[in-house]
C-alpha cells in the first residue's frame, strides 16, 4: 500500500473517527484506526469501540492499494506535528509503515487489518433526512437529562421517536425529563421508537455542525442505527428494553403558572446555588411563588441568600423546593428568552417550556421536605 | 453556677441484664462477644466480676481464668437501647437540654430549673434515685460548670456516686491525675505527651501554649484549655441530629479471601447503615468502604453517587463497586466497613421511576418488621448462613461523632 495525502485532509478524517477509538479495551487492535484504499482517489478511515463506529472517506492519491491499522493517538500526533506539505504513507512487509513528509521519516509498526472489526454494512432504506443544525440542538437540549446510573441500562440512552416526519428525542433519569421535537424529511409512513446510547449522541453531536442546514440521513436495523453524512458514517448499537412511558408522567393541568425572563431566573438561581452547593445534599433551593413574583431562598452552613425575580404569576401561591442544578439544566436548555413554568403543588412535577413554542418541554421533580 | 450534670451509667450492659434477670444480681457477669469468635472480648463486666480483675476489652479466655465462676452473657443490644431510651425520658423530665453522648452517658444543663426542681445536687440525687427505683440501674453523676468538668466529676466516684466539682478544685483534684485521664486525650496522644515529660494533667496545664501548639497545632491550644478545665461547648440537645456520617464495620470471624464472602459482609453492613440512615431520615451521597488487610494495613476508598440515598440496595451496589476496584484477591481481609456521608436530613428528591419508589417501600417495610419483631426477624437471603452470615457478625457503629469510640466503659 502506498498513498499520498495532504495534512489537512488527513486531520479532517482523524478528527471525525477519533471519537470512536476505544480508550479502555481488552482488544488492543481497537485503540488503532484502520486505513484502507477504496479506489485510486479515496481512503477510508475506520474506528470503533464496538458500541459506536465511525468511518470517514478522505481524498488521496493511491499508488498501491492496501490496508493497515495504525495506533490512533501516535499517528494523529505525528500528523498534527508535520508541516503543511504532502505526506506519503507506505506499508511494507509485516505492516511496517513508513510515513515521510519533507525532512521527516517515521517507521511505525502497524497491524494487520484482518482482526479489525468492520462496521456492519447497513443496507436498510434511508428512512429520514434531518438537518445537522436541528439534530445538534435536539441533542444539546436533552442529553443532560440522560441517567448516569449504569445499573439502569435503558436510561443511559435517549428515546428517538419517529412519527413519519415528526421526530422527538427524550431523555430522563427518574428525576427530570427533557423532550425536544423536530421535523425531518421522509417519504415513508414510518413509526419507530429506538433507544440510542447517550454516549453515541454525545459523540455524534461533536461531528455535527451547529447552525448548518445540510442534511444527514438515518437508517435503522433491528440492532443498529446509521447516521450517514456523505463522507462520514456513524454506526451505533441500539439499547433494547422498554423505555419509561414518559407521557404518563407529564401532567396536563396546573394550579400555578409563571411567565418569567429566562436569563434573570438563571442568574438568580446561579447566585442562590453559591450558597446551596455548600449544603450537604441536593443543592437545595426554595421557590416561593405569589402575586409578587418568585422569591428564591437557600441556606447552608455558610449562610443564606434571598433572590427576588420579577415574574407574571397566576393561580395559587406555592412554596416548592428543588435541586438547583436540575432546574438550571432545564432553564438553560430552553431556547427562548421568555419561559413558562407550570406547577401543581409542592410534591408534583414542574414543567419548564418556551413561552411561545411547543417544540420543547422539561419536567423537573421537586425535593420533598419533611 | 454549677448547672451542667453528667450522668454515667455503671457497668451499663451488665447492669441491664441484672435488672431484667434478678437471678444474676450480685453475681460476677461478663457481657462478651461469642466466646468461639476471636472477637470474643469482654464488653462490660459487672462490679462483682471486676473484683476478680476482669476488665473491659479483655479476651474471654483471660476473663474466664481470672473469674471461673463468672457468667458469660451474649450482648442484647435491643435491651440496652430500650433502657437507654427510658433513662433519657427520665432526664428529660428535668430539662429539655439533654445531650446524649453515648448509649450510657448524657449531659443535662439545668440552669433555669432550680426554682422548679431545687439545686443541681438535689436534681442529681432525684435522678439517681429514680433511675435506681424505676429501672433498677446504678449510675454515677458529676456536677460542674461545663461538660468537660462534669464528665471528669462523674468518673470520680463509682459506682453510685455523686460528685460536685468546683472550678477552684481543679488544681487539687484534677491536676494530679495522669494525663491520659483527661477527656479528649487518647492512648496515642497520652504516649506522645509522656514522651515530652508531661505525665499529669497539671504538667499539661503548666506547659506553655506555644510549646503545645508547635507540637500539636490547633489541638495544642485546645489541650491547654482542657487541662485548665476550660470548655465552652454547650450542652447540645441536637448533637445527634447533626450526624456527619453513618457507618458500621466488623472484624471478621476469620480472614476473607473470596468475593462471595465479601459480598455477604458488605450487604450486611449496607443494611445496617441504610437502616440507621432511614431511621434518622437521612440520605447521603458519599459511600466509603474500609478494608483492613490481615497485616493490619487499612485502606479507605469512597465514591459519590449522583442522588443522595438511604436505600440498602444502592449503598450495597456502590460499596461493592468500590470494593471490586480495590481488591484483586491478592490479600486477605480482616475487617470491612461501610459508611454513608455527606448527609442531609429530612429532604428527598422525588422520583417518577416506579422501581425507585418500590425499593423505598421495600426498605421501609423491612425496617418496620424489624422494629416490631427484632433485627433477625427478616433479612436478605444472601445474609443467611455461611461463616459471614448475620448470626455470626457483631458489627459496630462508626462515624457519627456522638458514637465515636464510645461503648460503655462501666
Amino acid at each position: 500500500m502506498k498513498i499520498l495525502f495532504t495534512r489537512e485532509s488527513m486531520l479532517y478524517g482523524l478528527q471525525r473517527v477519533e471519537k470512536a477509538v476505544a480508550s479502555k479495551t481488552t482488544l488492543p487492535i481497537l485503540t488503532g484506526i484502520c486505513f484502507e484504499t477504496l479506489n485510486s482517489t479515496k481512503l477510508r478511515l475506520i474506528a470503533t469501540d464496538l458500541e459506536i463506529g465511525i468511518e470517514c472517506i478522505i481524498p488521496c492519491v493511491v499508488e498501491n492499494h492496501g490496508a493497515v491499522v495504525l495506533p490512533a493517538s501516535m499517528f494523529s500526533e505525528i500528523i498534527k506535528k508535520l508541516p503543511e506539505e504532502e505526506i506519503t504513507l507506505e506499508v511494507g512487509e509485516k505492516n511496517k509503515t513508513v510515513i515521510t513528509c519533507k525532512n521527516s521519516l517515521f517507521n511505525i509498526a502497524g497491524s494487520s487489518v484482518e482482526d479489525f472489526p468492520r462496521l456492519p454494512d447497513i443496507k436498510e432504506e434511508k428512512i429520514i433526512k434531518i438537518s445537522q443544525g436541528l439534530f445538534y440542538d435536539m441533542i444539546r437540549q436533552t442529553i443532560f437529562a440522560v441517567s448516569t446510573d449504569e445499573t439502569r441500562q435503558i436510561l443511559i440512552g435517549e428515546l428517538f421517536e419517529i412519527r413519519n416526519e415528526r421526530i422527538k428525542l427524550v431523555a430522563l433519569d427518574g428525576y427530570r425529563i427533557a423532550v425536544r421535537e423536530g421535523r425531518g424529511e421522509s417519504s415513508l409512513n414510518l413509526e419507530r421508537d429506538v433507544i440510542i446510547p447517550g454516549k453515541t449522541l454525545n459523540e455524534f453531536a461533536k461531528i455535527l455542525s451547529p447552525n448548518n442546514d445540510e442534511y444527514f440521513t438515518v437508517s435503522l436495523t433491528e440492532n443498529q442505527i446509521l447516521f450517514d453524512m456523505g463522507d462520514t458514517r456513524v454506526v451505533s448499537r441500539l439499547l433494547h428494553g422498554e423505555f419509561v412511558n414518559y407521557n404518563q408522567v407529564i401532567p396536563k393541568q396546573f394550579n400555578t403558572v409563571v411567565e418569567v425572563n429566562k436569563s434573570s431566573m438563571i442568574n438568580s438561581i446561579e447566585r442562590a446555588y453559591l450558597v446551596a452547593r455548600e449544603g450537604r445534599g441536593n443543592n437545595l433551593i426554595k421557590l416561593k411563588i405569589d402575586d409578587e413574583g418568585i422569591t428564591i431562598t437557600s441556606n447552608s452552613d455558610i449562610g443564606e441568600v434571598r433572590e427576588q425575580v420579577k415574574a407574571r404569576t397566576s393561580g395559587d401561591s406555592l412554596m416548592i423546593a428543588f435541586n438547583s442544578k436540575y432546574l438550571l439544566d432545564a432553564l438553560k436548555a430552553t431556547d427562548s428568552e421568555e419561559v413558562k413554568m407550570e406547577f401543581i403543588n409542592e410534591v408534583n412535577p414542574c414543567i419548564v417550556k418556551p413561552l411561545n413554542l411547543n417544540n420543547q418541554l422539561n419536567l423537573v421533580l421537586p425535593v420533598k421536605i419533611r | 453556677m454549677l448547672s451542667v450534670i453528667h450522668v454515667d451509667m455503671n457497668a451499663f450492659y451488665a447492669s441491664c441484664h441484672q435488672a431484667v434477670d434478678p437471678s444474676l444480681k450480685g453475681k460476677p457477669i461478663m457481657v462478651a462477644g461469642d466466646p468461639k469468635k476471636r472477637t470474643g472480648i469482654v464488653l462490660t463486666a459487672s462490679y462483682e466480676a471486676r473484683k476478680f480483675g476482669v476488665k473491659t476489652a479483655m479476651p474471654n479466655w483471660q476473663a474466664r481464668e481470672l473469674c471461673p465462676q463468672g457468667v458469660f452473657i451474649t450482648p442484647d443490644y435491643h435491651l440496652y437501647v430500650s433502657f437507654s431510651g427510658k433513662i433519657l425520658d427520665i432526664l428529660k423530665d428535668y430539662t429539655p437540654v439533654v445531650e446524649q453522648y453515648s448509649i450510657d452517658e448524657a449531659w443535662l444543663d439545668v440552669s433555669g430549673c432550680h426554682r422548679l426542681f431545687g439545686s443541681s445536687l438535689e436534681i442529681a440525687q432525684t435522678i439517681q434515685e429514680r433511675i435506681a427505683r424505676e429501672l433498677d440501674l446504678p449510675c454515677s453523676i458529676g456536677i460542674s460548670c461545663n461538660k468537660l468538668l462534669a464528665k471528669m466529676a462523674s468518673d470520680m466516684k463509682k459506682p453510685r456516686g455523686i460528685t460536685v466539682l468546683k472550678p477552684e478544685d481543679i488544681p487539687k483534684k484534677i491536676w494530679p491525675m495522669p494525663v491520659g485521664k483527661l477527656i479528649g486525650v487518647g492512648l496515642k496522644l497520652a504516649k506522645h505527651l509522656e514522651e515530652m515529660n508531661i505525665k499529669t494533667i497539671g504538667d499539661l496545664a503548666r506547659t506553655s501554649v506555644e510549646i503545645l501548639e508547635s507540637n500539636f497545632g490547633v489541638v495544642g491550644r485546645h489541650l491547654h484549655d482542657l487541662a485548665r478545665g476550660k470548655d465552652k461547648s454547650p450542652v447540645n440537645p441536637h448533637s445527634s441530629d447533626e450526624a456527619k456520617s453513618i457507618g458500621h464495620s466488623t472484624t471478621l470471624p476469620r480472614d476473607i479471601s473470596s468475593l462471595e464472602e465479601a459480598k455477604q459482609v458488605l450487604l450486611g453492613l449496607a443494611e445496617l447503615v441504610g437502616r440507621r440512615a432511614r431511621q434518622g431520615n437521612y440520605t447521603g451521597k458519599r459511600i466509603t468502604i474500609t478494608i483492613r488487610k490481615n497485616n493490619f494495613k487499612t485502606i479507605t476508598r469512597s465514591a459519590t453517587i449522583p442522588e443522595p440515598t438511604n436505600l440498602t440496595e444502592k449503598i450495597y451496589s456502590t460499596a461493592l463497586k468500590i470494593f471490586s476496584k480495590n481488591w484483586d484477591g491478592s490479600f486477605k481481609i480482616r475487617l470491612l466497613g461501610v459508611s454513608l456521608s455527606n448527609l442531609q436530613k429530612d429532604v428527598s428528591q422525588m422520583s417518577f421511576l416506579e422501581e425507585n419508589e418500590k425499593l423505598k417501600k421495600i426498605n421501609h417495610i423491612i425496617d418496620d418488621i424489624k422494629n416490631r419483631f427484632g433485627e433477625n426477624s427478616i433479612f436478605r437471603a444472601r445474609l443467611l448462613g455461611g461463616n459471614f452470615g448475620i448470626e455470626n457478625l457483631k458489627p459496630r457503629r462508626d462515624g457519627s461523632p456522638i458514637f465515636k469510640g464510645k461503648g460503655p466503659k462501666g
